[in-house]
């Protein structure tokens, strides 16, 4: 699955296009937009209000850890940054400057965009701020924070382009979407790019297996802890011998009586399960 | 031939190189050894950081993810100089028997490694304030000897071409002579430390493996020829050298791959200038043994049904003595038995 968050409308609409998602329209809590496996959900601005969307969505969808999740939105750049409006910045480092703390995607695939750091502020940053970080915003923050508790640092990303330089009189929604709209197909391009890699190890037992070690464990009136060591011991006959149903056939009519003859039983199917 | 091509490409393709990034904690950013580290690396984006911690000890990291772009993180170590030998580690009848952290994790990606058990992250950490460790030492040696692995959450000899730790070390024991240091590697870079004169109380230690466990479970280090070569430059010029049988992995034709290989080793190398030899087979903690299992399910290393004794995982007693048995034998045709020290699981 991959999860985009967007603070508003007006940015999220060019990549609503681009991705021809559609609103899920019984979601009334925040706007949702999707397609088989992308939801992108437009959180308001704000750290705690992006934060807060965020953890909707990747509660609602049983965010899992093989899932990317992307920041997209526009900010602003500090005196460090002299790259033009429009640039799009892939971010490495991302500041909360409530607290200063810091927070650091894992930068392990390569990718078209210049890097810098971000720093999210809970207020519009004017020039009269202490800024830190090369560009600023109002989300980043919040939503990486949110973001690790369900994903590992490689799958978060944060991508934001460059709208202004800490100056947002005359930005309109209509500004914004022009400034956007050049670097939309990229970004696009880029999130598909990456949610094709799959690092994701696959599981050892199918689910067949499983449940089937599972019924004999019900079967056999194990405790759980014995439960979880025969699934352990099943996954490494399959890791030696590459198959684990024909050794446990002799025992798939097992039915026990107490938890007493379950020991028994189970102390049998230990002994073949770790056979070399 | 087609299909490693295209996995070669893929890799060129989509990770970024090692060391694409640099986290440099504040603290060590003046340090000299950092801008000598830094200087190795021109084209990496440099992140400043508060503590190593930040980016180290984050939660839910992928060790494996990482170890396919690998970064680099300087910081100052602030305790924990020394620590005591661990008691599955080879002390060769050394009393006072310690080991030194300066950097954690390694290049290289060894399907048994106990780091992957150990540490959140496959990021390189490496202290820079060596001096401080070296200083500590000093003190210590004040009181009593003391004989230091400084090799052991990592291969120092394989990074010394950016920290020159080894180097430090030396000159260290140089000036110390209640001082003896082990430097454990895997690597082929004995010409790192060609400029020095051999010391007594110093030992390089190489961890040999038959080429096909190379191969198969050492990612990324040398071949075992390369290994050898260097060795062999490391003996002609007077060091004092340890050869490590260590881990013996339980594998198929133990006998007839680990036989072989123990042959080629002792008639590429001068025997009479192997100062001694260790042997044992794999063995873990048991809750490395987890972390280790969990980030790689498939490891087929992992999945021998082990025993665990005190809380220490290794193969089947029969197995293990069988396997030290067998490579002892071997090995002392060609060494003197005093000079074998055997440790089982
Ligand atoms: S060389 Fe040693 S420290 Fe490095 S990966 Fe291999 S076992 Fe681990």
């Amino acid at each position: 699955m991959i999860f985009i968050s967007i603070a508003m409308y007006c940015e999220a609409s060019p990549f609503i296009s681009e991705l021809h998602l559609k609103k899920d329209t019984y979601n009334s809590k925040f706007q949702i937009f999707e397609k088989d496996d992308i939801k992108l959900i437009i959180t308001g601005t704000g750290m705690i209000s992006s934060a807060s969307a965020l953890t909707y969505i990747l509660t609602k969808y049983n965010a899992s850890f093989s899932d990317i999740f992307v920041n997209i939105g526009i900010c602003g750049g500090s005196d460090k940054i002299s790259l033009p409006i429009g640039t799009v910045f892939l971010c490495n480092k991302i500041i909360n400057n409530d607290n200063k703390k810091s927070f650091y995607p894992d930068m392990l695939f390569k990718h078209p965009f210049k890097e810098a750091s971000l720093e999210s502020f809970s207020h519009v940053v004017t020039e009269k701020d202490n800024v830190q970080g090369d560009l600023v915003d109002m989300e980043g923050a919040g939503v990486f924070q949110a973001a690790s508790i369900f994903l590992p640092p490689h799958q978060i990303m944060c991508i934001k382009i460059l709208m202004d330089f800490l100056n947002t009189k005359g930005i309109t929604k209509e500004k914004v979407s022009e400034i956007i709209n050049p670097s939309v197909a990229v970004i696009c391009n880029y999130i598909n790019e990456i949610a094709k890699i799959n690092l994701r190890q696959e599981p050892i037992l199918s689910e067949d297996e499983e449940d089937l070690i599972l019924k004999l464990g019900n079967n056999m009136k194990l405790t759980n802890a014995m439960a979880v060591e025969l699934l352990k011991l099943a996954e490494a006959y399959k890791v030696r011998k590459g198959e684990i149903i024909e050794a446990l056939s002799p025992f798939l009519n097992i039915n026990c009586k107490s938890k007493y003859e379950g020991k028994m039983c189970f102390g049998r199917i230990k002994n073949k399960l770790m056979e070399l | 031939m087609k299909g490693r091509c295209a996995l070669a490409e893929l890799k060129t393709s989509l990770w970024n190189c090692n060391f694409s990034h640099i986290y440099v904690e504040k603290e060590a950013l003046n340090h000299e050894i950092t801008k000598k580290i830094l200087s190795h690396f021109k084209n990496s984006t440099f992140i400043e950081i508060n503590s190593y911690k930040e980016v180290f000890s984050r939660r839910c990291q992928s060790f494996s993810a990482q170890k396919n772009s690998p970064k680099l993180i300087l910081a100052v170590k602030k305790e924990n100089f020394l620590y005591k030998g661990a008691e599955v580690c080879h002390d060769f009848g050394n009393s006072n028997f310690y080991y030194s952290s300066s950097i954690m994790n390694c290049i290289y990606d060894c399907e048994y490694c106990y780091l992957r058990g150990v540490y959140p992250s496959s990021n390189i950490v490496i202290f820079v304030n060596i001096e401080d460790t070296l200083k500590n030492v000093e003190d210590i040696l004040k009181k009593h000897p003391l004989y230091i692995c400084i090799s052991y959450d990592s291969d120092l000899l394989a990074l010394e071409n950016i920290t020159g730790f080894t180097a430090m070390w030396i000159e260290l024991a140089k000036n110390n002579p209640n001082l003896k240091i082990e430097i454990r590697t895997k690597s082929a870079n004995f010409k790192a430390l060609g400029s020095f004169t051999p010391l007594n109380n110093v030992y390089i230690a190489w961890t040999l493996s038959p080429e096909e466990v190379i191969t198969r479970f050492e990612k990324n280090t040398p071949s075992l020829k390369c290994r050898i070569e260097s060795i062999k430059e490391a003996i002609s010029k007077g060091w004092k050298i340890r050869l490590c049988f260590d881990p013996l992995l339980y594998i198929d034709s133990f006998e007839r791959i680990y036989g072989k290989f123990i042959d080629y080793v002792f008639e590429s190398i001068p025997k009479e200038n192997i100062s001694d030899v260790s042997i044992g087979v794999f063995r873990i903690s048991k809750d490395y043994f987890k972390k280790m299992q969990k980030e790689y399910p498939s490891s087929l290393l992992l999945a021998y049904p082990f025993e665990c004794s005190n809380g220490v995982l290794s193969y089947r007693k029969k197995h293990s003595e069988d396997m030290i048995n067998f490579v002892y034998d071997k090995v002392s045709k060609y060494i003197e038995k005093e000079k074998i020290f055997t440790l089982e699981g």
